[in-house]
């Protein structure tokens, strides 16, 4: 049995559909002139894949815009971070030199989710073990003293992805707590820090903790503490609930 | 009453005869088999622009076009674009008319009031208001 021109040219048409599907676009259906519907068919197919191929040059475009955009943030942290180094040099004062440091500290955190996000090919969310792994690795590099060794174990499900509204303040939130380790459980003693995601069905729970002296929160609070008032605030921005238990060491417990 | 009693003399580009109608209507025809790329349409669109007269509705007859690739059809849709141009009345009389004439309605969204029409009759008849 031979097939009909029609029919044949409705195979043709097939082949270029599918091609399209694929997202390529060399194809395009050719006119047989015997059949006029058929030929109508092809040559819509034919402007559907170049509107197709216009859609998605403008996706990949705006893919790279962003691209750029996360790199331009990151590079502007950076000259942020290395301008606040400078001036607390210029001081030689112990206050502004904290306090510069612990600005400069959360904006690593941040510029780090802009820096993974552009070198991935996700540039909306980011992967949570990688990024709380680079980020402890900057916050262990900023407080190390060679007289203390602090061991930190962490415990993330791999390949948990978080996107950048949520991640921005939780990793806040981890290097506030992390750095105020080092500050004050890690003063002149060995210790331990860490840091536990637990992924459940409605959501996820987040422990961070070290094994150190703990604190008193009362007192804390009395000296206004930015670092506590930045956890409680960024807890809110993502309606997370946080619970801290100061006994035998300190432990932040996360619901997200 | 209007300025123009006769048609002018007709402009033949690559794809396109395009002409002033006696009726104040300017008239663009595509040529049968035409394949029309952005240089047919950038041709066609500057014979439009010579016409005597400093606005007027366009008559565009698609019988016979073969294909248009999108870089015409947006050219077409005028965006950004000068034109004398005040309306569009599109005759599509086939499928495979209509389907391009669809196409250019829906994607490339042309920025001056047009219209698809089966006859040339209810085109006129539209774009008279538009003189």
């Amino acid at each position: 049995m031979t097939d009909s021109p029609s029919h044949t040219q409705a195979e043709e048409i097939l082949d270029v559909i599918l091609s399209y599907a694929k997202l390529d676009f060399s194809k395009q259906c050719e006119l047989s002139g015997k059949d006029e519907t058929v030929d109508a068919i092809a040559v819509g197919v034919n402007m559907l894949g170049e509107e197709l191929q216009a859609s998605a040059l403008s996706i990949k475009e705006k893919e790279q815009l962003l691209m750029e955009i996360h790199h331009r943030v990151k590079n502007n942290m950076q000259i942020i971070s290395s301008m606040m180094r400078l001036h607390a040099s210029m001081y030689n004062d112990e206050r502004i030199d904290k306090i510069l440091n612990e600005c400069q500290s959360r904006i690593t955190a941040m510029a780090i989710i802009h820096e993974m996000l552009y070198n991935s090919s996700d540039y909306r969310s980011t992967k949570l073990d990688e990024y709380v792994w680079n980020l402890t690795e900057s916050i262990d590099l900023a407080y190390n003293k060679k007289d203390i060794k602090v061991t930190k174990k962490l415990d993330i499900p791999s390949g948990l992805k978080m996107d950048i509204d949520t991640i921005i303040p939780l990793g806040l939130m981890i290097n506030e707590i992390v750095s105020n380790s080092y500050k004050h459980a890690f003063k002149s003693n060995d210790g331990e820090y860490y840091i536990r995601i637990v992924k459940q069905d409605t959501g996820m729970t987040l422990t961070i903790g070290d094994d150190g002296s703990g604190f008193n929160r009362a007192e804390a609070k009395k000296k206004n503490s930015l670092g506590l008032e930045l956890i409680q605030l960024l807890s809110e921005q993502i309606e997370a609930k946080v619970e801290c238990n100061t006994v035998e060491g300190t432990r932040y417990t996360v619901y997200l | 009453m209007s300025s123009h009693s006769i048609d002018t003399e007709r402009i033949e580009t690559t794809a396109y005869f395009t002409w002033m109608g006696s009726d104040g209507i300017a008239r663009t025809c595509v040529k049968k088999d035409a394949v029309v790329t952005l240089d047919e349409a950038k041709e066609n669109s500057k014979a439009v622009m010579s016409l005597e007269g400093e606005k007027y509705p366009l008559l565009v007859n698609t019988h016979g076009i073969k294909s248009i690739t999108k870089e015409a059809r947006d050219h077409f849709a005028v965006n950004n674009r000068a034109t004398k141009i005040t309306a569009m009345g599109i005759v599509v009389d086939s499928p495979l008319t209509k389907t391009v004439g669809n196409f250019f309605m829906k994607f490339s969204k042309p920025s001056v009031p047009s219209k698809l029409f089966s006859s040339e009759e209810k085109a006129v008849e539209w774009l008279n208001e538009y003189k």
